[in-house]
């Protein structure tokens, strides 16, 4: 680096080459790497690899990988996890700068587990899991529109192209999967999955995962349509002999030896990515606690993907965008997630995976508390960011809590609000890193997920 | 809160400038220990968090950890005076008397308890104590900023003296030699010409030599060593071998497929895209599609730029101000370089659009990141937040018009295609002005026939209680029809006047006084009323709104008919619908003023109606947009659909995306912290200061001043300019620039490499006439570029000698080697589409889809590139991001190239088509076969033992064919797959026109109207993954040939994709 007085966060200050004496060359090494050019700059001008071997998060923490259900469209905080009780003498009335009447939410919260958290009647599955669960309830942002602040939600930026959550994740953890992508993807916008400038190595795979697709339906170019994987063998090996021979002609370089390796760990993906993929390997048992939903499927697959060592797994659970009939459309909408999610993070728990695997669920922003006219069935909320929620599970996170305090009627922050910065810095600690100091060198500046904001959530921290 | 644009992270500048204290009396010992005991701590606690330099934070531009911040402040002024509480805004904040300017914030834990708060009154009265120094503030905007090398005037460096003379055949040998034999280095020996032919083909032109060329050129250098052999025997000169080199040299950079490969090197620069990257649903893309139907006008423009070698002065003019070029005709070609300012990514804010348009230009230009400066001063580099403004005058001041002139260079098509494709498009803005019309119509009936509810929910406050009882009362869904504004209850109104003033009349009087309110209203004789609403409403005794409500529902129901017939004449050509009468086209016109049908054929007529201001103003609550999630009128429109056409159809006459200056130009206000509603002073539009001469600095004056801004650049004297562009063009030589970080040489670059040939080439360059084949000349003429990259090879590294040029310098950077470097997308694409056999010459023209099946055979800088969801293969092969100037694309390696190489239907395309070329099949041998295709796939011969491997493999391969079982999923589609022959023709299908109704909605695959045979090669849409797709045939699902495996493992090699 430039400077070593600014104190960055350089994963992997050894060279690839290095790491693949001590690992030994072909062994199921993660040795595909990227050559990170501004690192060349350095006065030694000394050649740094940013690249997917796991590596340890400078400080102590307890998530290793991170499950982020991204419910876009916008999830109306004031029926899910945030109770107004008050607002029930309130129906009908109108209130200070805003539109429309107050709309009390229609559901009955219950307080769950020991520790009593808050839950809407509409996810009693995730009831049963409350003492898992925080809840952050002090939400806020400036941007109710669903492209812009999604992408926030995802970068950290509204505007600009900025690296995905997952793809900072990635750059700062590496991976421990042998042989499947560190970032996968199960759906969702590209803002998701985006590296932008950190290399395209951290970026998330994309994939359109969907119970009994065919392989290569999920992973473009998964499998080959003309021959056989006996045959592929055979020209991997002739391959590694001409390799071995152009490598005694050129420049050593260590990219040499990460691309004959991708081609090794493409190989064994044909089949560790498809066998990922396939959950009707899982016990009927197993099927069942998630449900035969394609949520469902979604979320089990994301168990198996991290199981397997993925690091991030981004899954699309979109369509909380309910303008009106919010009384069917929101219940409808909980009753696809609440089972799954539920199962989830009781499955985690169960195999011993919940302390290190993060889970957070939460859209884009929130819901007005008010609507257009009196309240009836036909009734919706419209775009409310300064106030909405999200929960959290395992990975660290304290269970059985919520954090933060909206208004009365949850239309402002009351007390510890938690922007999105704030969240990602939050995520990222959990992780094992002080957001301040991740960060990644583009174009003479050094760039970080938080941008120069975020506050640390210390309190949700176990 | 959230700054749109980035405020960057900022590091600890601990060396910038010591702002002049107003009080710089050393503090008294007592002073400092009261500070580092009790005061301090609160700083560090509750402050330091957003405002210490060494925390990397300045909101507000204010840091709390050296006396001179405290005292200098932040944008609001400064935090501490000594002595003064009222006027240390620090105190002021922290008793959080003013809540709009409250400190820490409430967020982070809130006001301070009222002793700490009397600890900082108690400092603040002793003179605030504190020991001197640190900095103030974070800013570029200082003497040692203003000194940085490449601010200074490109210097005339001689070429220096080496010891080696006789290795220098170019200055660039010179200076490069020189700084090795500083260093004790040599440089590499020569590499092989092969080796040679296939960097400089893949440098120049971005495709790979052929064999037959390989042949030649070795054939003429073996020649021309023994011509030059007998030529020293006799005393003369040798120069046949370089000669051969020039040659070949210069025939690469006369080849059109330079500009291809240099355009597409620009295009990363100039982030370009085909798609406006906005979201369907946001601002007003429902009336423009996501798509530039015409971004390759600009492309192309580059390209040709490229092949002619337009001096690099006036590629940049043309760019940023083509229009302005005195004398310039409507459809000069060149006009097409506009799209650097226009193929950019699009916002819902003009500012973000502006701040992009600043990024860019003044990245690729200059090699700043003046964007920086939009919320506060550039932290390191000298440029104020003001410069940033001067330049948001001049692109504010920049508009884009509706119609955009056909380019006559692009206008060639032949006369049946352009016939065919006005007609077509004829068709769709008839179809457009009918759907208008029949929508209009629909939505007139329903609202006509509500008109008493929409009046009385109307008269009460939006959303509220009322309006939900008048809902239920009329059965008008509220929900629906969010925005009731348009009815317009206003007492000048000539429909809704009377209505006004009943509705002004309090609920208890009613009956009483209304009567006369409305008998008042209609003798209004400034605004007279609708003569048939005043006749309705004439003598009404109405008990309650209700009434008077009611009276306006029975007008519009008797006038049904009439305001109907009145609604088909707008609808059709001609002027037939002035003879409806003045009333019945006033009621027509409530609550929106329809146009007509001459006013609204024309599809950009129709768009700038809709962007009008007065337009805006009559429907308030456009109905087209029908309210928030009603995606429905847009069925109605054919905007897609017509972009679409123009994007794709063979026949689409060029336009050029240009600009033009506004017709009031005017300077900007400096938005304070980026934020458009927190105004500052004006300032003029002009150039930076820091790279003017100084005195002689001026306000543009023409237009926007867009023309000046471009001769600003355009010159010898910005020191920026030529330095910048001949880094570029160095980095694309040799991997990287003398500077790495090509788009900023401002003081966060690092030193460059070799700054005085770096001015040397930046001289020559200008000297020439700013022309860039000259400099490629030189570069790859020298012999610097000609060093083999095998670092064993290095003299020095071979004699393991105490001087180890890998430990001196293993990154290269002093060149004492050639770079061994990966094929980007582009070239190994198109060397595959070459290997094909089928690569499509043509150069330039509308966008195909790259990546996808059926294949597109044209060069890979001829891709859709979609910014909004860039295809996966693309990122995924580290293709730049179009969101962004980028001139530097990463080199990164992930297990989905392999799956390409391994498992896409092109590499098996490759294969086959590589052995069923005549030298392969008519090869005499299987040794000969094998040699045949080494020579076309890496232009030169196998060895000895690889021809053994290869026939190892042959027959293993051979063996396990024979009892080959394919992955199920692969039978699966070969079983269902048509067998059709390999290299199938391009078909003519039937034209599927998509489009895109909604985000999120799925696209509706429609016929065309007249079933015909298209014409297009390419159609676009495709739902929301907004894919553009290609006509014709997939690659057969037919189990590969032992053969056709050989040759798709040599294309799965290093070899392949490296060039050394």
């Amino acid at each position: 680096m430039k400077d070593s007085s600014c104190g960055n966060y350089v994963p992997t200050p050894n060279s690839r080459r290095e790491f693949l004496r001590q690992t030994g060359l072909g062994m199921g090494a993660l040795a595909f790497g990227t050559m990170v050019s501004e690192y060349m700059v350095s006065d030694a001008h000394a050649e740094v690899m940013a690249n997917l071997k796991p590596r340890k998060a400078p400080l102590a923490a307890k998530a290793k990988h991170v499950i982020h259900i991204f419910a876009g469209g916008a999830p109306s905080h004031l029926d899910t996890f945030d109770p107004k009780p008050k607002m029930k003498e309130l129906a009908d009335m109108s209130a200070s700068g805003m539109n429309g009447v107050l709309f009390p939410t229609p559901f009955e919260f219950k307080k769950s587990g020991k520790s009593g958290l808050e839950i809407s009647e509409i996810f009693p599955k995730l009831q049963g899991v409350a003492d898992e669960m925080c809840v952050i309830r002090s939400l806020h942002q400036d941007l109710p529109a669903h492209g812009p602040a999604a992408k926030l939600m995802h970068t950290g930026s509204a505007i600009l192209s900025k690296p995905s959550l997952g793809a900072w994740v990635l750059y700062g953890l590496g991976t421990e999967s042998q042989d499947l992508p560190g970032f996968v993807s199960l759906g969702g916008s590209s803002d998701a999955r985006a590296s932008a400038f950190l290399p395209s190595l951290f970026q998330g795979a994309n994939t359109s995962f969907r119970p009994g697709a065919p392989a290569n339906k999920i992973i473009a170019n998964l499998q080959s349509e003309f021959t056989t994987q006996d045959a592929q063998r055979k020209q991997l090996d002739l391959v590694r002999q001409l390799n071995e021979r152009h490598m005694q002609t050129v420049q050593k370089d260590e990219q040499l030896e990460a691309r004959i390796e991708s081609f090794e760990l493409a190989f064994r993906m044909q089949t560790a990515a498809t066998d990922a993929f396939d959950i009707s390997k899982e016990s009927e048992k197993t099927r069942e606690m998630y449900g035969k939903s394609d949520l469902g499927a979604k979320l089990l697959c994301a168990r198996r993907l991290v199981e397997r060592g993925v690091r991030f797994v981004q899954v699309d659970a979109g369509g909380w965008d309910h303008h009106t009939n919010l009384f069917t459309a929101i219940a409808g909408k909980a009753e696809a997630i609440d089972g799954p999610a539920a199962a989830l993070i009781a499955d985690l728990k169960q195999r011993g995976l919940l302390d290190q695997t993060l889970i957070i669920w939460g859209g884009e922003f929130g819901r007005t508390p008010t609507t257009a006219g009196r309240v009836n069935q036909a009734s919706g909320r419209d775009h409310h960011s300064k106030a909405f929620c999200c929960w959290m599970a395992g990975g660290g996170v304290k269970g059985g809590m919520h954090y933060g305090e909206t208004d009365e009627i949850g239309s402002q922050v009351a007390a510890d609000g938690v922007d999105v910065h704030d969240l990602h810095a939050t995520i990222l600690r959990l992780l094992g890193f002080d957001h301040t100091k991740l960060t990644f060198r583009y174009n003479g500046r050094d760039f970080r997920l938080t941008d120069n904001f975020g506050k640390v959530v210390d309190k949700v921290i176990a | 809160m959230l700054s749109l644009r980035h405020t960057f992270l900022l590091l600890p500048l601990f060396a910038a400038s010591f702002a002049a204290a107003a009080d710089d009396t050393q503090p008294s010992k007592e002073g400092l220990e009261f500070f580092e005991k009790n005061v301090r701590p609160i700083l560090i606690d509750r402050c330091y968090e957003c405002h210490s330099a060494t925390k990397n934070s300045s909101k507000g531009g204010l840091i709390l950890d050296s006396r001179d911040g405290a005292l200098k402040g932040g944008d609001e002024g400064p935090s501490v005076v000594p002595g003064n509480l009222e006027k240390s805004l620090m105190i002021k904040a922290v008793r959080y008397t003013d809540p709009e300017f409250a400190m820490p914030p409430k967020k982070t834990g809130g006001k301070l308890p009222d002793d700490k708060i009397a600890i900082l009154e108690e400092w603040v009265k002793m003179g605030a104590p504190m020991p001197m120094g640190g900095a103030a503030k974070l800013t570029g905007l200082t003497g040692k900023a203003r000194e940085h090398w490449a601010f200074q005037p490109v210097a005339k460096p001689a070429v220096p003296e080496v010891k080696n003379k006789t290795w220098v055949k170019t200055p660039i040998d010179a200076f490069i030699l020189a700084k090795l034999e500083e260093k004790g280095l040599q440089p590499n020996p020569t590499a092989s010409p092969e080796s040679f032919l296939r960097r400089v083909s893949y440098d120049l032109i971005g495709l790979p030599p052929m064999s037959e060329q390989v042949d030649a050129f070795e054939k003429a250098i073996q020649a021309a060593q023994v011509a030059d052999a007998m030529a020293l025997r006799s005393g003369k000169p040798a120069v046949a071998v370089e000669a051969v080199y020039a040659k070949q040299v210069d025939s690469l950079l006369a080849s059109p497929h330079y500009g291809e490969r240099w355009g597409r090197h620009w295009l990363d620069t100039a982030r370009y895209s085909d798609t406006r990257g906005l979201q369907v649903d946001q601002g007003d893309s429902l009336f423009r599609d996501y798509r530039f139907a015409y971004a390759w006008t600009y492309r192309d423009y580059v390209i040709n730029a490229l092949n002619d070698d337009k001096p690099y002065d006036q590629f940049i003019v043309e760019q940023i101000a083509a229009d302005r070029i005195p004398g310039i005709s409507p459809d000069d070609p060149r006009l097409a370089a506009l799209g650097f300012l226009t193929v950019g990514k699009r916002f819902d804010d003009p500012n973000d659009i502006i701040d992009e348009r600043i990024d860019t230009t003044t990245k690729a230009f200059i090699g700043l990141t003046v964007s920086c400066a939009r919320c506060h001063d550039h932290k390191f580099d000298p440029i104020p937040i003001k410069d940033y403004y001067s330049l948001h005058g001049i692109f504010a001041s920049t508009v884009e018009p509706l119609h955009h002139p056909t380019i006559a260079a692009t206008s060639k098509s032949a006369a049946a295609a352009r016939t065919d494709f006005t007609k077509r498009l004829n068709q769709l803005q008839d179809e457009q002005v009918a759907g208008f019309f029949r929508y209009m119509r629909e939505t007139r009936a329903r609202y006509d026939k509500e008109m008493a509810g929409r009046l009385m929910i109307a008269s009460v406050r939006r959303g509220s209680a009322e309006a939900g009882d008048y809902s239920a009362k009329y059965k008008i869904d509220l929900t629906s029809d969010i925005d009731f504004a348009a009815m317009r209850i206003q007492k000048d109104s000539p429909i809704t006047g009377p209505f006004a003033a009943a509705a002004a009349v309090p609920v208890v009087y009613f009956a009483e006084r209304a009567p006369g309110a409305i008998e008042e209203s209609l003798k209004n004789s400034e605004h007279p009323v609708n003569p048939i609403i005043a006749a309705a409403l004439r003598g009404l005794k109405p008990k309650t709104l209700d009434d008077v409500a009611a009276a306006y529902q029975k007008a519009y129901n008797e006038n049904k008919a009439a305001i109907l017939a009145h609604l088909a004449l707008l609808a059709k050509a001609g002027e037939g619908w002035k003879k409806t009468s003045p009333a019945i086209a006033e009621m027509t016109g409530y609550p929106w003023a329809i146009p007509s049908y001459d006013e609204v054929f024309d599809n950009e007529d129709m768009i700038s109606l809709f962007s009008t201001r007065k337009f805006c103003a009559d429907w308030q609550n456009r109905p087209i947009y029908g309210g928030i999630g009603n995606r429905e009128p847009v069925a109605y429109f054919r905007h897609t659909q017509i972009n679409e056409l123009r994007l794709s159809h063979p026949g689409a006459p060029g336009e050029a995306m240009v600009v033009q200056d506004s017709e009031s130009p005017k300077d900007s206000y400096v938005f304070k912290r980026g934020d458009k509603n927190n105004k500052g002073e004006i300032v003029p539009r002009q150039f930076l200061d820091i790279l003017s001469k100084e005195g002689e600095r001026k306000p543009y004056v023409d237009g926007s001043g867009r023309y000046e801004f471009a001769q600003s650049i355009a010159t010898k004297s910005n020191p920026m300019t030529a330095r910048v562009a001949v880094n570029r063009t160095w980095m694309k030589h040799f991997v990287e620039g003398f500077v790495a970080t090509v788009d900023d040489l401002g003081n966060m670059s690092e030193k460059p490499s070799h700054p005085e040939l770096l001015d040397y080439l930046a001289n020559d360059f200008m000297d020439n006439g700013w022309k860039m084949k000259p400099l490629h000349r030189m570069i790859v003429m020298s012999n610097v570029y000609r060093q083999d990259s095998d670092p064993t090879a290095n003299p020095l590294v071979a004699k393991k000698g105490p001087v180890d040029p890998l430990k001196i310098d293993a990154g290269n950077r002093l060149l004492w080697r050639g770079n061994l470097r990966r094929l980007d997308f582009e070239s190994i694409r198109d060397s595959m589409i070459l290997l094909t056999g089928k690569m499509n010459p043509l150069i330039g023209g509308q966008p195909a889809n790259i990546t996808d099946e059926p294949f597109s055979y044209r060069r890979s800088l001829y891709g859709y590139v979609d910014r909004r969801r860039l295809s996966d293969t693309l990122s995924q092969f580290d293709y730049g991001d179009p969101d962004q100037a980028n001139s530097k694309r990463n080199s990164t390696i992930v297990p989905q190239q392999a799956l390409f190489f391994m498992n896409n239907p092109l590499s098996v395309e490759v294969a086959r088509a590589v052995s069923a070329r005549k030298d392969v099949v008519n090869a005499i041998s299987e040794d000969q076969r094998i040699v045949a295709m080494f020579r076309c796939m890496f232009q030169r011969r196998p060895s000895t033992n690889e021809i053994r491997v290869a026939q190892e493999f042959l027959t293993k391969a051979k063996m396990s064919v024979a009892t080959a079982n394919l992955h199920p999923s692969v039978k699966a589609v070969a079983s269902g797959a048509k067998a059709v022959a390999s290299g199938a023709k391009v078909a003519k299908t039937v034209a599927t026109t998509t489009r895109t109704v909604a985000a999120g909605a799925k696209g509706a695959t429609v016929k065309a109207p007249d079933g015909e045979e298209s014409m297009m090669m390419a159609v676009t849409g495709g739902g929301a993954e907004g894919v553009m797709q290609n006509v014709g045939e997939a690659i057969p699902r037919t189990p590969m040939t032992p053969t056709e495996l050989l040759v798709q493992s040599l294309l799965l090699s290093n070899e392949f994709v490296y060039v050394n």
